[in-house]
């Protein structure tokens, strides 16, 4: 199987173009709507529950050129998405008056939420003719979801594995170098539709949903 | 000097408040309990247990014409199966006409 894969990136660098490999960070602003119409119900009930306003995205890439035309990418991303009601509690009381609250204090969660996704990414991008660097493209993605609700007392946990679908813009630099070292940048402007519904025996149609836009930053190795 | 020892005494007044230890947002039960509520008027009620996932676990009154006034209506902390749904938070809804008229958030821990 390595040896396979030896010969398949190696036919894919002869193709020309470039091979590169990296690490990209970025966030997206998910759809959440069921989470969201959950936290109206906490938030009904009186307790200052807050969501996050953007997910965190983080993952391993590879990129490369296939012809003049097309530019390929495969990667692992992991989304982040979290929300709590979460009080103030103290440490040291006799810092908290001598610091005039400043300092002896920390705030913890007292119910949260954490939700998380682990995607696999297979796309296609159209490389826009006479700008190398630009490129239109999606692809699929298989994801798979966990959410975490928790208390100090009790948590609940379901998870779930769906396919979804990932379209952007990427803007890659061709060439360069940074420190001396072959690397370059590149990022992705793009949508998602990620929407996984959970099955569990207890969760009805809830859905786990990712869908929205996103922005990654990538930097990578050029091979 | 007078002066800056109110103010700093001021200020560590107003802070005190911060001083505390956590106050938990939601009831804690481990055995089947009643439910109080007060309807301003006579009508159709449905009453549900829903969990985190906003599935509703547990149908205490379905559809039923109840006067107006306080009633109390008990949960056993089972699902309509008859099986305990597991530990969680609950959220317990009584609707008027199909319109929300109380509403109360617990957690459940055997």
């Amino acid at each position: 199987m390595m040896t396979a894969g030896s010969v398949i990136l190696s036919l894919l660098v002869l193709q020309g173009g470039f091979f590169r490999i990296g690490y990209t960070f970025g966030s997206g602003s998910p759809s959440m709507s069921d989470e969201k119409a959950y936290a109206e119900v906490l938030t009904d009930y009186g307790i200052d529950y807050n969501l996050a306003g953007t997910s965190i995205r983080w993952g391993l890439e590879f990129l490369t050129d296939v012809s003049s035309s097309v530019r390929l990418r495969g990667g692992i991303t992991t989304a982040s998405y979290w929300g709590d009601h979460s009080q103030r509690t103290t440490t040291s009381p006799l810092l908290v008056i001598l610091t005039l609250g400043l300092a002896g204090s920390s705030r913890e969660r007292v119910l949260w939420v954490d939700i998380k996704s682990t995607d696999f990414e297979a796309s296609a991008y159209y490389i826009v003719p006479g700008a190398k660097w630009l490129s239109i493209g999606g692809g699929p993605v298989l994801t798979s979801v966990s959410r975490s609700f928790n208390t100090l007392y009790s948590g609940v946990t379901e998870k779930k594995t769906g396919i979804g679908m990932k379209t952007g813009v990427r803007l890659d630099q061709l060439s360069g170098r940074f420190l001396g070292l072959p690397i370059v940048f590149g990022g992705e402007l793009g949508y998602r539709f990620q929407k996984v519904e959970l099955d569990g025996p207890y969760t009805g149609d809830f859905a786990v949903d990712f869908s929205g836009w996103t922005v990654d930053f990538g930097t990578y190795l050029n091979l | 000097m007078k002066l800056l020892l109110a103010i700093w005494c001021a200020a560590v007044l107003l802070t005190l408040p911060s001083c505390t230890g956590i106050s938990y947002p939601l009831s804690v039960v481990d055995s089947p309990f009643g439910i109080e509520y007060t309807l301003e008027n006579a009508g159709v009620v449905d009453m549900t247990v829903s969990n985190c996932y906003m599935y509703k676990v547990r149908t205490l009154i379905d559809s039923e014409y109840m006067e107006a006034g306080t009633h109390v209506t008990s949960w056993d902390l089972l699902d309509d199966g008859g099986n305990y749904p597991g530990d969680g938070v609950y959220t317990v809804e009584v609707f008027l006409e199909g319109e929300r008229v109380y509403l109360l958030v617990l957690e459940v821990v055997l």
